[in-house]
């Protein structure tokens, strides 16, 4: 066909018309390209915890970018909305929300593991489809005065002299810290769960009320809440989660001390031999996969249109290769955003696996007392 | 057939994306005159809203007072104003939460403390709006935040 058969059969102001929003089209980045009906003015993002903390954070990094990676360019707005450790905006987005994508949220890994455990939630995260996902790696970390640099040296001091320390004899720290002492073969350690947050915690080791903490890799990074204490050797990393290769080896994470054992390695010092059993493989599922893999996660509300779920998945997919993003997010959390993102689809693959009825999660919930 | 349907669909979408972009970069203004005395008292056509002190000073733990009257009676409403560089609303973070009385009044109080203590916001001025669940701004206030003079010796 000639080209002017082609003109003939268009009027020349459709065809203007087409190039112009052909141009306007090629100007809009690569995530708005997909056709959707998906087209809200604005957004709202939940956070269950006050402004400032890594939840706020991550909410705020996503509002400056995400806009212009959707179609409608809506307006994001956060709702810190904070108490009983996030369970009232849980709650909240799960019973109250509309499944329309306008309203969605930061839920961390305490989150989910409480819904693990059953621990008086009214929300299901299995039904909650994940379209942002950030890991971090769990470092476990002593006070000096303990005289104990490895996990070794902890089975032979005073377990008296051990205060776990966490907001709730549910959240992470105190269950992790508890279930790594108990597979140490330790015993009569104290806990002291029911502090307000990071920012208090830290303040309790620094006093020396607590001497044990679960920290994550970026509480030591650029302006995190251990940074001062660890250089100062006030702390010291006794162990870290790692991280899952692809084969489902537990390695040493980059982005901790690279002299810092996993926990796997600890273990295999003081027992000569690698950890087995049921508390240990509820250990990992929890450790690695609970507040490793899926450290912070946005999420929408349960019966969410498909069409909905995949256009947020495809806009965030495409901020992930913008460098202005990239570089706020690493500015916010001091570490490289290659190592923290999850694929949405891992993610949920991992939720679905630990949401799954298991054996592990019977040890899981006697061994926390539910 | 399918992916030329999704194709011929994308022009119209687009151009629609671009008039949205227009409409909200009119309409956002975040900033406030610094020279607003105390109290703040802004108002749409009926409601009014006043913010106590005015300016509010730059520190830790101050207490906020947010009250207005006009409003439709018994109304939700939502609290907005830039934190972080995001619009938030703080309805949840305030005590109590901003709801109106049979007159249409509301008074509630914010206590800023992690905003300022991790900077997420700047001694400057801000405008805080008052808007109905669905997002229909109701009301704007300017919002002052002004570094308190350090003591000397």
């Amino acid at each position: 066909m000639r080209p002017m058969m082609i003109l003939d059969k268009v009027s020349i102001k459709g065809l203007a018309l087409s190039v112009a929003l052909g141009l306007a089209l090629t100007a809009l980045p690569d995530g708005v390209r997909t056709a959707s009906a998906f087209t809200p003015k604005r957004i709202k993002i939940l956070v269950g915890f006050p402004p400032a903390g890594g939840h706020d954070l991550e909410a705020r990094v996503i509002a400056r970018h995400l806009p212009k990676y959707l179609r409608s360019k809506p307006s994001i707005i956060v709702q810190n909305m904070p108490g009983a450790g996030g369970k009232i905006m849980g709650a909240y987005i799960y019973n109250r929300s509309k499944p329309d994508g306008t309203t969605t949220a930061i839920f961390g890994s305490s989150q989910l593991q409480e819904n693990i455990l059953g621990a008086g939630v009214e929300y299901d995260v299995s039904n909650m489809p994940i379209v942002w996902a950030v890991r971090s790696v769990r470092v476990g970390i002593v006070r000096d005065f303990l005289k104990a640099k490895t996990a070794k040296d902890l089975t032979t001091i005073d377990p008296s002299k051990i205060a776990v320390a966490g907001r709730s004899k549910t959240d992470s720290s105190c269950v992790t810290g508890s279930m790594a002492l108990t597979l140490l073969g330790i015993k009569n350690f104290k806990k002291v769960c029911a502090y307000a947050g990071t920012a208090v915690i830290r303040g309790a080791v620094e006093r020396g009320e607590a001497s044990l903490f679960e920290a994550s890799d970026p509480h030591f990074l650029g302006s995190g809440a251990f940074v001062e204490l660890y250089k100062k050797g006030k702390v010291i990393q006794v162990w870290q989660s790692g991280q899952v290769t692809d084969d489902g080896k537990i390695v040493r994470a980059k982005t901790v001390n690279k002299d810092t054992p996993t926990f796997q390695e600890a273990y295999r010092s003081v027992h000569g031999k690698d950890p087995s059993g049921p508390l240990w493989e509820a250990f990992r599922m929890v450790y690695n996969d609970v507040h490793s893999t899926l450290t912070r996660t946005l999420v929408l509300p349960p019966n969410t249109p498909g069409e909905i779920v995949t256009t947020m998945r495809e806009s965030i997919e495409s901020m992930y290769n913008d460098p202005a993003f990239v570089r706020d997010w690493e500015k916010v959390f001091g570490q490289p955003f290659a190592d923290a993102r999850v694929p949405a689809q891992e993610a949920e693959k991992v939720k679905t696996e630990l949401m799954k009825p298991a054996p592990w999660q019977d040890t899981f919930k006697k061994f926390v007392g539910m | 057939m399918k992916l030329a349907k999704k194709t011929s669909a994308q022009p119209a979408l687009a151009l629609g994306g671009l008039l949205v972009v227009a409409t909200l970069g009119c309409a956002q203004s975040n900033t406030a005159s610094m020279e607003t005395k105390a109290p703040a008292v802004a108002s749409s056509s009926r409601a009014k809203v006043m913010v106590s002190p005015s300016p509010v000073p730059y520190q830790r733990k101050v207490k906020v007072s947010i009250s207005g009257s006009g409003f439709a009676p018994n109304q939700e409403l939502e609290l907005l104003i830039p934190i972080g560089g995001v619009l938030s609303d703080i309805s949840s973070i305030v005590k109590p939460t901003p709801k109106t009385d049979a007159k249409g009044t509301f008074s509630t109080v914010w206590i800023l403390d992690n905003e300022i203590r991790g900077k997420l916001m700047e001694p400057t001025g801000y405008t805080l709006e008052i808007a109905s669940p669905d997002g229909e701004t109701l009301a704007t206030v300017p919002f002052v935040l002004q570094k308190v003079a350090s003591k000397k010796p």
